[in-house]
């Protein structure tokens, strides 16, 4: 269970890049069990979002906070996010195998949700897992992603666009894990240009 | 320190499963040590300290050549990006990529430098003292030129940027690594430059890790 208290905060988020404006004022308030999905169109700044919240981008103006507190301040913040960005973050030369053992022992300070196997079958990604990442389609790698993704427990879950190349039985199956980690009382902010199910509230909000 | 070591293995690992990256540094080696005694003719290439500053060059250009390469895929596909958000100590994980790429390419260029440079006709003593040189100088090319990659991989003339940046740190222990065998070739002791390269190197040691760790984080935005 995630405990209560845990709620992102982003307000007044402005953008720029390359001297115009691309974001304007943007707020959004996350509380646990929430589920929030960013609309816009291409360009419109979602994953300079969502990579503000993830801490991987600076703040230009307005603030970003979780429980209160400015993530710049947060010394453990990377224990909070599990981030899905547009890149896989795999290298091509390793297998899946290698590259999550790899960032699995890296990642040696945050809290494990289930062991690298387990997270590998669950994504039905047994087969793939022991081939080159160079030999993987766009699906397969992000087969992988998610895999890696599943091992973390982190309250909030952060995805740009997760449900690209993805067939429609994996689909399925993130969207049932949003569906539990939202249940669970999680907080999950994406964004897809792809429509998806899910059995709880999903909050749009359009930049 | 377990992970230190597999981050190390997965490097190296990557490397071997591409070999003409890992041959390049040694062939270029290979090829510009060529070149030298069918330019400068026989008689003059025997002269005192000549063998050994022809070792030199190679060894420093084919170094640096392929130093653009050790950031350049991470930033395309992500990885530094995942490494950053798995909260690992990032000047660790930097001094960690400097040692891989220490132990792939510049061992590779020492090791074929030596039979080599005997070959060409090195005296045992100055190949002794100009193995210890290029072992020092070649780390700390590592460690300086991780930095550098880190802030120019990928940029549109990055490689040209990464070497006039790295040119004016590269000089000093360029200097003290061919005086120290240009000495010996001439019957000096070398010990005070051979200090100056230690220093050098605990100097890059000490500084570089933490400035490749600030590098990714600027070129990260």
């Amino acid at each position: 269970m995630v405990e209560g208290n845990r709620t992102l905060m982003v307000s007044n988020l402005t953008i720029e890049r390359g001297n115009k404006l691309v974001v304007k004022n943007f707020n959004l308030v996350a509380a646990p069990g929430n589920l929030i999905q960013i609309v816009g169109k291409n360009g419109s700044g979602k994953t300079s979002i969502l990579r503000i919240i993830s801490g991987l981008m600076p703040l230009f103006e307005g603030s970003v906070k979780w429980e209160g507190k400015s993530i710049l301040s947060i010394e453990s913040y990377y224990k909070v996010i599990n981030y899905v960005g547009h890149s896989p973050g795999l290298s091509p030369e390793l297998t899946g195998y290698e590259n999550l053992d790899l960032y699995k022992t890296i990642s040696g300070a945050r809290k494990l949700a289930m062991n690298l196997p387990e997270a590998i079958s669950i994504c039905e990604a047994k087969n793939i897992a022991f081939k080159p990442i160079k030999f993987l389609s766009a699906g397969e790698k992000q087969k992988i992603v998610l895999a890696r993704m599943l091992m973390f427990k982190c309250p909030l879950w952060v995805f740009d666009e997760p449900f690209n190349t993805l067939d429609a039985n994996t689909q399925g199956l993130l969207e049932n894990r949003i569906d539990e980690h939202i249940l669970d009382g999680g907080i999950v902010v994406l964004t897809s240009h792809q429509p998806f199910i899910t059995t709880c509230e999903c909050q749009s909000i359009a930049i | 320190m377990a992970t230190f070591l597999l981050i190390i293995t997965s490097e190296l690992r990557k490397k071997s499963r591409n070999m003409s990256e890992m041959l390049f540094p040694a062939l270029f080696f290979l090829i510009c040590i060529v070149i030298f005694p069918i330019a400068l003719g026989t008689e003059k290439f025997e002269e005192n300290g000549v063998i050994a500053a022809a070792v030199w060059v190679s060894a420093v250009l084919a170094l640096c050549l392929s130093l653009e390469n050790i950031f350049l895929r991470d930033y395309a596909d992500g990885t530094i990006e995942m490494t950053i958000l798995s909260g690992f100590n990032l000047p660790l994980y930097c001094l960690a990529r400097a040692v891989s790429y220490w132990l792939s390419s510049g061992i590779s260029i020492i090791f074929v430098s030596m039979p080599v440079g005997l070959v060409l006709g090195l005296e045992s003593k100055e190949a002794l003292v100009l193995f210890i040189c290029l072992t020092l100088v070649t780390a700390t090319i590592s460690l300086v030129g991780t930095s550098i990659s880190a802030l120019t991989a990928g940029l549109r003339g990055g490689s040209l940027l990464l070497i006039t940046l790295l040119l004016p740190l590269l000089l000093p222990p360029v200097i003290f690594g061919t005086s120290a065998t240009t000495n010996t070739a001439i019957g000096l002791n070398p010990t005070a430059e051979l200090f100056f390269l230690s220093g050098f190197f605990v100097l890059s040691l000490s500084l570089a890790p933490t400035a490749t760790a600030m590098a990714i984080r600027i070129r990260n935005q």
